[in-house]
């Protein structure tokens, strides 16, 4: 089963040339249910929009609530749409311990125009400077941290 | 065994797919009623005969069967959501629900709702919403995997919108997410103790803690894959070891689901506290649940199943 969605979902430009945003919403979703990697799905940037980042956001925290892990790729397409409520989620991401999911938060804050998405990332001098300078960007951070092949 | 003295009802468990051996077990442990709500089968169904036969097996030889080994199976008639996007098909399985929602044993229409909130998916809810309006029955809400709190929201307003009195509508598969908003809007809130996917039993616990019992039912929605037909009685026992007071504990995983689901008139505490007694002697259209085993009848009760024996014979 996820070999066939997989065929679908991921390297294949069709549904991000052709699904409609209610399909769209619910092939990222499906990808984060079976466990495929998003940087793999072709167009996961151009196509995110505001209704799969309240979707995205909404899923961790249902996986906060059940004390299961939430993958740090989850914030990508919800960083251009970051809004109070995301904003804090990633304050709780950032508050911690682990350096992947601050990084993945640093991202997602970059991506936003956001006073307080900025005020965020400019508490983590550390990570603001590598996102800065380009050697931290979501294609490093697939491949530093996700690489796994599918 | 593990909770002295206590009956309870599993109020959403997929038996068909489940094994004999499940249903001994199961009344070991205390259950003493089920309910099967009609679902996805783990496959597309191609024709609406395969959706006739389902629906059959549930008001019959399903129903047979657990009577057999000493349980009261009550059952669920819909489409449901999934299976509402084959829409040449759904319209035929809709024409055939009026068949089977007035049939002995079936407490609500369910389980619907929605699986991915596809236009299709939303005209099948209305349609047996409508229906469940007419034979004057509870209904049994699923809400979706993916998108649940948009989706457990958009249920609720359409029941309203429908006109349906929320204290007929059991919402399913809530978490910790959507608990609050079913409770507050009146409805019925019922908890899947699945692992991985839905609920563990230790946060069940949790939410019984916070919200206490009203309008609280505990289900397993076991089926074919890695679930737990004993999830009720192991959640009650573990409740009761967290602290939670027995009546509490009854209330979740016994009277409730009782309460919301005679609404329909087809389940009453008679019906497994003054049941007939087992006779495998009895036969299903010609058919008997025993394969060479001596019958269990009134004079020869159920043994409990020495289930380390190596001999099979």
């Amino acid at each position: 089963m996820s070999a066939v969605f997989n065929a679908i979902a991921l390297h294949n430009p069709y549904p991000a040339e052709q699904f409609d945003t209610p399909a769209w919403n619910q092939m990222v979703l499906k990808a984060l249910f079976v466990g495929s990697p998003l940087h793999q799905i072709w167009g996961l940037d151009q196509r995110s929009n505001p209704e799969l980042a309240r979707m995205l956001s909404d899923y961790a925290h249902e996986r906060w609530a059940a004390k299961r892990p939430v993958t740090p790729e989850l914030w990508r397409p919800i960083g251009p749409f970051l809004n109070d409520q995301t904003v804090a989620d990633l304050e709780r991401v950032f508050s911690e311990p682990d350096a992947i999911q601050q990084t993945a938060a640093a991202l997602a804050c970059a991506q936003s125009a956001l006073p307080q998405a900025q005020a965020l990332l400019a508490q983590h001098p550390h990570l603001h400077t590598e996102i800065r300078s380009g050697q931290m960007t979501w294609a490093h951070f697939s491949q530093k941290f996700l690489a796994k092949s599918f | 065994m593990l909770t002295d003295n206590l009956l309870f009802i599993d109020p959403h468990v997929h038996m068909t797919t489940r094994t004999t051996y499940d249903y001994t077990v199961m009344r070991q442990y205390g259950i003493v009623a089920v309910i099967e709500p009609s679902f996805w089968v783990g496959q597309p169904r191609t024709s609406v005969g395969t959706f006739q036969d389902y629906f059959n097996s549930l008001v019959g030889w399903e129903r047979f069967r657990a009577g057999q080994f000493g349980i009261r199976h009550y059952c669920t008639i819909s489409l449901n959501p999934k299976e509402a996007n084959n829409e040449a098909l759904a319209e035929q399985v809709l024409e055939l629900l009026p068949l089977y929602v007035g049939k002995e044993g079936v407490v609500a229409i369910g389980e619907i709702g929605y699986d991915e909130m596809t236009a299709a998916e939303d005209k099948a809810f209305r349609l047996q919403l409508e229906l469940a309006k007419e034979v004057e029955k509870p209904v049994l809400i699923h809400t979706p995997h993916r998108n649940k709190k948009e989706g457990t929201t958009r249920s609720m307003d359409v029941c309203q919108e429908h006109g349906i009195d929320p204290a007929l509508v059991i919402v399913d598969h809530a978490n910790e997410e959507t608990a609050q908003e079913i409770l507050d809007r009146g409805f019925w809130a019922a908890f899947s103790i699945y692992p991985h996917t839905k609920m563990g039993n230790r946060r069940m616990a949790e939410i019984v803690r916070h919200y206490g019992c009203d309008r609280i039912i505990v289900d397993s929605a076991a089926d074919w894959g890695m679930s737990d037909p004993l999830a009720v009685p192991k959640t009650a026992e573990l409740m009761r070891e967290m602290g939670i007071s027995e009546a509490h504990v009854r209330a979740v995983c016994y009277e409730n689901a009782l309460t919301a689901y005679s609404q329909s008139g087809e389940m009453s505490a008679e019906d497994w506290l003054n049941p007939p007694s087992v006779d495998q002697r009895q036969l299903f259209s010609g058919n008997s649940v025993l394969r060479g085993q001596e019958p269990v009848t009134q004079d020869k009760p159920f043994q409990t199943a020495d289930l380390s024996a190596l001999l099979i014979e």
